[in-house]
């Protein structure tokens, strides 16, 4: 119950933080050099003129005050109406409903495999500490540091797909197609969180009350598993939360390597052409994705550790 | 009543640690005998090997970093040799421990009934309403006003002598042969250590338990203990019944700690 | 770390410096040492395998590989130098004045550091970018931009630190002017753990100039940059792909001797993982390796 009421306030708040960045992003726009009924004109293979800009500027509000313009997008938002492509004069929202699952899924996907494989990486850097697999969690530490993106991307692809021949190369018809692009992604994210989780554990093994469960003879699974590692999770929980903004950034340069239809593509498309409405969606989809990571984070952090929402409600049962 | 047991027999218990400022010898050659509902006090500074005794008793201490020697019976059974799946059924079921500071003992993030469930299911086959119902009596034995409520909080909404109490509660659950308390009364107020003092008084009338009591205070020894022992890094200086100490102190470091006891008691009346 | 309990702190961090000035300078004296000019299209020569007059061989278009990757060096050390010299100025003019002066300016600044530290750093760039439009000049405010905040922050938690040390009150008293005391105590206690987090930083510029480059954001097509040669020749990774080989792993070996030298430098916890704590953004794999 608190939890859910600790939910709505965090959905509460995150409404100012997109309004804020929508509309700073908005501003900026308005404020480059170049007009957006230029660039309209110029994917659009038009002369511009003095006259066909001024028509333009009509069409697309542009001859308005700058916060009725964005008012006017925010409410056409609320249709669910992103303003149409300068390129393909599509709605905007119709090419997202095809690619965001795309992105969605391998941003996901990859966030699922990182965890799945960090916790026993982690496990067991902890267990053997400055052992053999300690060291070798290190070393991947510091690759993940060191290695670019689309290099391990390549990389992966040759010596994987080509190489071996195990899985396709591009698109994303089945599953199979899946695979390369989030490892890719998620191999990065590996490395960042075995060693949180390494840290954490090494951590709590310290805690008094860790101490106080084995001396209450609970058993090896039970320990392990509600006391150590419930609490070592937490900083890997906060990290996954604000990874997800950053994979569904990562997919920019992953989608265009696999070439899988996601939005990516489409955004970097709108970014060579200044495509504006595609570039103000990306922007609304990231804050959006960002500040939604963080919040499911948070709420997860909160069942982890009660203390979270209920603070400041002790009861006094004497 | 009169067939006394003996409950806990240690016989020349070595404590080193091994650190990176090389080996220290934290406990010598200690022995000391409980025998059941009779209370050991344990009394001295702080860093002399207290806590380390008690983890040394419940086998806790890491093999790798500390060293011990020397024998530790439950009644007929020698814990130094067992096996760590041995030593889980004996833990928090024949030997329970206190610890100084239940602020942070318990699991802030598990209610106080999942931490005393968890303690149940680890040594009986209990079904979850008779263990429920076995939480609830030892909280009600401890004086504890609204088990049921109180079961259903988590730590950090109780007060820091409510629970100390439910720790001594969770303690005596499992019925325990032995009690070790480990400074029960430090972090808290005059008043909750006088509920705490009540509550092992209950435990030591009923007879089943040994009790062995770590503290600073001497006026807890001197209600509780029928036995002190003095110790100073890592050795009994001194031993004795409480009334023998207390009068007729015979060693210097023993004399000193009553010393201060008596300035510091006279300060608070 | 392992490596520098076995050999001695000294000598890696000499063994490291030593190839990182190796790098610099081959890149500095490109224009000597490679063979070919770098953007000379010979389609007579193209896909051509390593030989002794193209000993990386050429790409699709007949460019000398080799002399692609020195300019490459020349390209992305000198965008890095810029963007990097330029976030240290302007962290240390706001960074200093917002611990040194404090109160209501300094809190104000700091929550909107806080802000925008709470972005993760390339999301934020792509978006900047795609609102300032495409290109290395662009890249290159963007990355300055966000990267000052990350500067400003660390040296603003170093001078409040340090404002509160006694020789600085001593001064105070004394009568010092603010600018003396900035000049004389508090830049020069700066210095060293500057110098520790800007080699680490370094390698994350690099990558993301990289990174940038080769979605074509930044730096463009025919200028020899490891990323964009990576973009150019990935069509070419069955067939020739030591034509990704090559720039990729001179990102590689650059980025991971910074991140060594951070490390090793860095040596005590806390130091090297302040700037990178402070993005709130556990990267781990940056000071984890300690
Ligand atoms: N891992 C360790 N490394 C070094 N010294 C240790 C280690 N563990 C324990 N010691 C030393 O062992 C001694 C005994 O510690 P112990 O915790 O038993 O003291 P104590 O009597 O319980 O003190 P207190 O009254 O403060 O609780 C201390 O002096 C401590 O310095
Ligand atoms: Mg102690």
């Amino acid at each position: 119950m608190k939890l859910f009421v600790y939910v709505w306030k965090r959905l509460a708040m995150m409404v100012p933080v997109i309004l804020g960045t929508t509309f700073v992003a908005f501003l900026l726009l308005r404020l480059t050099p170049v007009d957006p009924a230029r660039a309209y004109l110029s994917v659009s293979n038009i002369i511009p003129t003095e006259e066909t800009i001024n028509l333009v500027r009509h069409q697309l509000g542009l001859d308005q005050p700058f916060w009725l313009q964005y008012v006017h997008w925010l409410w056409q938002l609320c249709h669910l109406n992103f303003g149409i492509s300068f390129i393909s004069k599509i709605p905007v929202s119709q090419e997202l409903v095809v690619r965001l699952p795309v992105t969605a899924t391998l941003a996901v996907l990859s966030l699922i495999i990182a965890i799945l494989v960090s916790i026993p990486l982690g496990i067991a850097s902890a267990l053997h500490k400055n052992k053999f697999i300690d060291h070798c969690c290190r070393l991947l530490a510091f690759l993940g540091a060191s290695l670019p993106q689309f290099l391990l991307a390549y990389l992966l692809i040759y010596f994987v797909s080509v190489k071996f021949d195990l899985f396709p190369l591009q698109g994303t018809e089945t599953w199979q197609h899946f695979v390369l692009p989030s490892i890719t992604l998620a191999l990065g994210l590996i490395a960042t969180y075995s060693r949180l989780l390494r840290n954490g554990l090494l951590e709590s093994l310290e805690e008094p009350f860790v101490l106080y469960a084995k001396a209450r003879g609970l058993g090896t699974v039970a320990l392990m598993g509600r006391h150590v590692l419930r609490h070592a999770i937490r900083p890997v929980v906060t990290a996954a939360g604000m990874n997800l903004g950053k994979l569904f950034a990562g997919t920019v340069i992953v989608e265009q390597i696999f070439a899988m239809p996601g939005i990516g593509g489409y955004f970097l498309e709108a970014v060579y052409h200044r495509d504006y409405p595609v570039i103000q969606s990306f922007v609304l989809i990231m804050a959006i994705v960002f500040v939604l990571g963080n919040l499911i984070a948070d709420v997860v952090q909160a069942y982890l550790d009660p203390r979270l929402t209920q603070q400041g409600t002790r009861k006094q049962v004497e | 009543m009169n067939q006394k047991e003996i409950v806990l027999d240690v016989k020349g218990l070595d404590v080193q640690v091994h650190s990176n400022q090389g080996k220290l010898q934290v406990v010598q050659d200690l022995s000391f005998q409980i025998e059941s509902g009779k209370v050991l006090g344990i009394v001295g500074e702080s860093g002399c090997g207290k806590s380390i005794t008690c983890l040394a008793i419940l086998q806790l201490l890491d093999r790798v970093q500390y060293v011990t020697q020397g024998s530790i019976r439950l009644k007929e059974l020698e814990l130094t040799n067992r096996t760590e799946a041995q030593l889980q059924k004996i833990r928090g079921k024949e030997i329970s421990l206190i610890l100084q500071n239940p602020m942070n003992a318990f699991n802030p993030a598990l209610t106080i009934e999942k931490q005393f469930l968890e303690t149940i299911y680890a040594h009986s086959k209990l079904s979850r309403k008779q263990a429920h119902d076995q939480a609830v009596k030892s909280l009600d034995e401890m004086n504890l006003p609204n088990p049921k409520e109180l079961l259903k909080q988590y730590p950090f909404e109780l007060s820091g002598g409510m629970l100390q109490r439910v720790m001594i509660a969770l303690s005596i659950c499992m019925k325990p042969m032995l009690l070790l308390a480990d400074e029960p009364t430090t972090a808290l107020d005059s008043v909750n250590r006088h509920h705490v003092v009540e509550a092992l008084q209950i435990i030591k009338k009923q007879e089943k338990t040994a009790i062995l009591l770590v503290s600073h205070d001497l006026n807890v020894i001197h209600e509780l203990a029928d036995e002190v022992a003095v110790m100073k890094k890592g050795q009994f200086v001194e031993t004795g019944s409480v009334a023998q100490l207390f009068s007729n102190p015979k060693h210097e470091y023993t004399k000193l700690l009553l010393d201060a006891r008596l300035t510091t008691g006279t300060r608070n009346e | 770390m392992l490596m520098s309990r076995l050999l001695g702190k000294q000598l890696v961090i000499s063994v490291l410096t030593t190839l990182l000035a190796l790098i610099t300078l081959a890149g500095i004296f490109a224009p000597f040492l490679a063979p070919h000019d770098p953007n000379l299209v010979d389609l007579s020569h193209k896909l051509n395998s390593p030989s002794l007059e193209f000993p990386l061989g050429t790409d699709q278009l007949g460019r000398c590989v080799l002399s692609r990757l020195l300019y490459g060096t020349r390209v992305t050390l000198s965008l890095t130098l810029l963007i990097v010299a330029s976030c240290v100025a302007i962290a240390l003019i706001i960074g200093s004045i917002a611990g040194y002066v404090g109160g209501l300016i300094d809190n104000i600044l700091m929550r909107v550091c806080d802000t925008i530290l709470s972005f993760p750093s390339f999301i934020l760039a792509i978006c900047l970018i795609s609102i300032w439009g495409v290109g290395w000049q662009q890249m290159v405010f963007v990355l300055i931009t966000i990267q000052s905040v990350y500067y400003t922050r660390f040296i603003r938690g170093l001078v409040t630190n340090l404002r509160q040390q006694n020789y600085i009150l001593a001064a105070k008293v004394c009568g010092s002017s603010p600018f003396l005391i900035m000049i004389r105590h508090i830049i020069p206690n700066l210095l060293s753990p500057l110098v520790i987090v800007v080699t680490l930083e370094i390698g994350w510029v690099i990558m993301d100039i990289s990174a940038l480059s080769f979605i074509g954001l930044g730096v463009q097509s025919p200028t020899p940059e490891w990323g964009a040669m990576i973009n150019e020749g990935k069509s070419f990774l069955l067939s020739h792909p030591r034509l990704l080989l090559a720039p990729g792993i001179m990102i590689f070996c650059v980025v991971a001797l910074f991140n060594l030298l951070g490390e090793t430098l860095g040596g005590k916890k806390g130091t090297t993982k302040s700037i990178r704590k402070s993005k709130k953004e556990p990267v781990e794999g940056l000071g984890g390796t300690q």
